[in-house]
């Protein structure tokens, strides 16, 4: 079944609104943020991608978001842009509408806090609040709860291939479920102890990325959330385009041999960058383009590409057609089509 | 929408819980009205009162269960109760490879990253290794289980808190009636820590003694861990299969409140949704349920939630809550009491509500107090979740 998409919302490391994405496309975005990273040899300053939510109080009032982390808020506020660009008005107040979420690392920054007050204070001192937040579910009850959708909610993890498990949930339940639309997203966030992590696998970060050199580790961390409001019928409103045959594949398996523009989610991973090279050696570099230069690298990556793939194709400064894949250190290969009319 | 004619076989279950290492142990503990929760000695923790937790004895978990990483542990269960789910359907790892699989597996903590060895080192600038996170990037349950059988395939993760295991119910029966799959393995788990309990905890909603799903004088749950695992089917693939069908997962409600992070609506009417969507999917009405496996934690606000709508909308139906004898399994609790309600189905023995003694005035109908033989093929199974998520199977006995 082919999907309608009727709304898209970023909350991105380059701006919150869709012209900020076009810009940024346009004039290319770098790392906009540096964390300090302790190390045994001192401390080392590492690059990373921010994002900022602080626009969501335009959404909800300050007293609901008072207990609401920024992973939640990041979800929120780009689940608001894409029901507002679809055309709906917030709060919504419907069970007709599902929502789908998509995380890699889920709320982890809140399961930290809520370890460090049990690591630092004892166990009486765990918070009722950080928990209830740490739950990957957190961001897509929020969703619920801020904007009165009484649907299905699902979230799912599934690492890299988080963005496709959404998307295949997103087909069924516009398939099988009483809805008329389902707000299908992924969100991401930094904290101190994925900037550690980074460190420690790779050492000190490049200062840009390089997605489509596969042969180099330049992966930079990266946080936001990114959203689309998908449909069966085009009746109403912007149509920006369809997407289709969602595949679960193997790199093994290869991609099809026509000239569709092919966006890998390659994000500057090596371990993923030989599994890109070995699928896509044989492509000229005009076939490809790369997003996650403007993002930064995410588990979720897939779904900031294919919504910045759709805003660029919308507005003429793409092909009228793409193909979204990502592939995982297992060499799982997600791939989405994506074709404007 | 599902329909009677798209129902979903269930060619094999298993299952792993405190209650029991297998289907016929867990089933013989409910009809027996044993319940054996316990003061944990592996949860290492300084609250002034001890709470009592369905934690898995050294008799119950596979082998080498314990001295395996606790982020491997959630995939360890999922792979014991998927053993005994193949051996129900007749099928091996080699066989599944016939055939386009999926796998979709709930999970609360198999999800998380909250290995507490490596955050108390990050904290103390101790410069954990790596070890913990590499376990946990390798730890979905989902993931496992493809490993294990060597398989890559479709697959997914889902996180709804509580609801986590009958939502994954859900998905599978919906990714078999839009022909992705030929099979697909679902099913939750989850398992006990520290962190799990202390969360508890602190919300104010563990008893300290044995719980009390539904009775006047409840005060919390009991946390319990363990797996179960069903093999989905479309009936025409089951037939071409000569499969024995266990059960049928006829419909499936997933509907939000959209109210609280931590308290089900008042009116209950994301759960009144998800059961309306659930029998709408088979043309049933609510005079044909024989019998409902409430999510019944026995905290206060969900039994009163839950009391409600069942004694308002099925207020001739018969129910219990299995936690009594399980305990509160989390992302588990939906597949496992799943399986229990197919079971009590296939025997048409309803098993007591354990923990029940003295009606609460805040709703009418009140759970079943012995085992009581029941006649009927259709039965709910609910799940409530924290962020208001509901999920509802409407479920038949096998064939």
């Amino acid at each position: 079944m082919t999907m309608i998409i009727k709304g898209i919302g970023l909350v991105a490391p380059f701006g919150n609104s869709n012209c900020s994405a076009l810009e940024a496309i346009i004039q290319d975005f770098g790392p906009n943020a540096t964390f300090t990273v302790q190390t045994k040899n001192g401390p080392v300053a590492c690059p990373a991608y921010k994002s900022d939510p602080a626009e969501l109080k335009d959404f909800v009032n300050a007293s609901t978001l008072r207990r609401v982390n920024k992973y939640s808020k990041m979800a929120a506020l780009a689940a608001a842009k894409a029901l507002v660009n679809a055309g709906y008005s917030i709060p919504v107040n419907s069970a007709r509408l599902g929502i789908i979420v998509a995380s890699g690392y889920g709320a982890s920054t809140s399961t930290f806090d809520f370890l460090a007050d049990v690591i630092r204070d004892g166990d009486v001192f765990s918070s009722p609040t950080k928990f209830s937040n740490s739950l990957h579910s957190a961001a897509a009850s929020a969703i619920s709860i801020m904007f009165g959708i009484k649907g299905p909610t699902l979230t799912v993890t599934q690492f890299e291939m988080s963005t496709l498990a959404a998307l295949i949930s997103a087909q069924t339940m516009l398939q099988n479920d009483s809805v008329d639309a389902v707000l299908v997203g992924s969100v991401e966030e930094v904290n101190d102890v994925l900037l550690y992590c980074y460190h420690k696998y790779w050492g000190v970060s490049q200062s840009a990325m390089q997605p489509l050199d596969f042969t180099n580790q330049t992966a930079i961390p990266g946080e936001g959330a990114a959203f689309m409001l998908l449909t069966k019928d085009s009746i109403r409103g912007t149509v920006y385009g369809h997407l289709d045959d969602l595949q679960w594949s193997n790199v093994m398996q290869g991609l099809p041999e026509d000239d569709w523009l092919i966006i890998p989610n390659a994000d500057g991973h090596i371990s993923c960058g030989r599994k890109y090279k070995e699928l896509l050696f044989h492509l000229p570099h005009t076939q490809l383009k790369s997003f996650s230069q403007l993002t930064g690298s995410m588990p979720i990556g897939q779904m900031f590409d294919i919504t910045l793939g759709v805003l660029a194709s919308y507005n003429g400064i793409a092909p009228q057609k793409f193909r979204s894949i990502k592939v995982n250190p297992a060499g799982d290969l997600a791939i989405a089509h994506y074709y404007q009319c | 929408m599902l329909t009677v004619d798209n129902t979903i076989a269930i060619t094999g279950m298993g299952c792993i819980c405190a209650a029991g290492r297998n289907i016929a142990d867990i089933v013989e503990a409910i009809y027996s009205g044993t319940r054996s929760p316990v003061i944990s000695q592996r949860i290492h923790v300084n609250h002034p009162q001890k709470y009592p937790v369905f934690e898995m004895s050294e008799t119950v978990v596979p082998a080498g269960y314990y001295e395996a990483p606790e982020a491997s542990r959630c995939g360890i269960l999922a792979i014991e109760a998927l053993q005994q789910a193949l051996f129900a359907a007749g099928l091996d790892s080699k066989q599944l490879r016939n055939f386009r699989l999926g796998i979709c597996i709930g999970s609360t903590v198999g999800n998380a990253m909250n290995n507490e060895k490596f955050f108390a080192d990050f904290l103390n600038s101790d410069y954990p290794d790596m070890e913990a996170i590499n376990d946990y990037l390798h730890a979905s349950p989902a993931d496992m289980i493809a490993k294990y059988l060597g398989l890559n395939c479709l697959r997914q993760s889902v996180s709804n808190a509580c609801a986590s295991g009958a939502v994954a119910i859900g998905q599978g029966a919906k990714w078999l009636q839009n022909g992705l799959c030929d099979i697909v393995i679902a099913g939750g788990v989850d398992i006990l820590c520290r962190v799990i309990y202390n969360g508890f905890v602190s919300l104010k909603i563990t008893d300290t003694e044995f719980c009390r799903p539904f009775d006047k004088n409840r005060a919390g749950l009991n946390l319990g861990e363990g797996a179960g695992i069903v093999i989905l089917e479309t009936i025409q693939h089951a037939r071409r299969r000569n499969s024995i069908n266990a059960g049928y997962v006829c419909g499936y409600g997933n509907f939000s409140d959209a109210y609280h992070m931590s308290a089900p609506v008042p009116d209950g009417m994301g759960l009144r949704y998800a059961i309306d969507t659930a029998l709408a999917q088979s043309s049933l009405s609510y005079d044909q349920i024989t019998f409902i496996n409430a999510h019944g934690t026995a905290t206060s606000e969900n039994d009163k939630v839950e009391g409600r709508l069942i004694s308002e909308l099925l207020p001739s139906v018969p129910f219990q809550s299995t936690k009594g004898y399980t305990g509160h399994t989390l992302g588990a609790a939906g597949a496992i009491e799943a399986i229990l309600t197919i079971e009590q189905l296939n025997r048409q023995i309803m098993a007591a509500s354990a923990g029940f003694n003295e009606p609460d005035d805040a709703f009418k109908a009140n759970p079943v107090i012995c085992n009581t033989t029941i006649s009927g093929d259709y039965a709910l199974s609910n799940s409530l979740a924290f962020g208001g998520n509901n999920a509802v199977l409407l479920l038949k006995r096998g064939s």
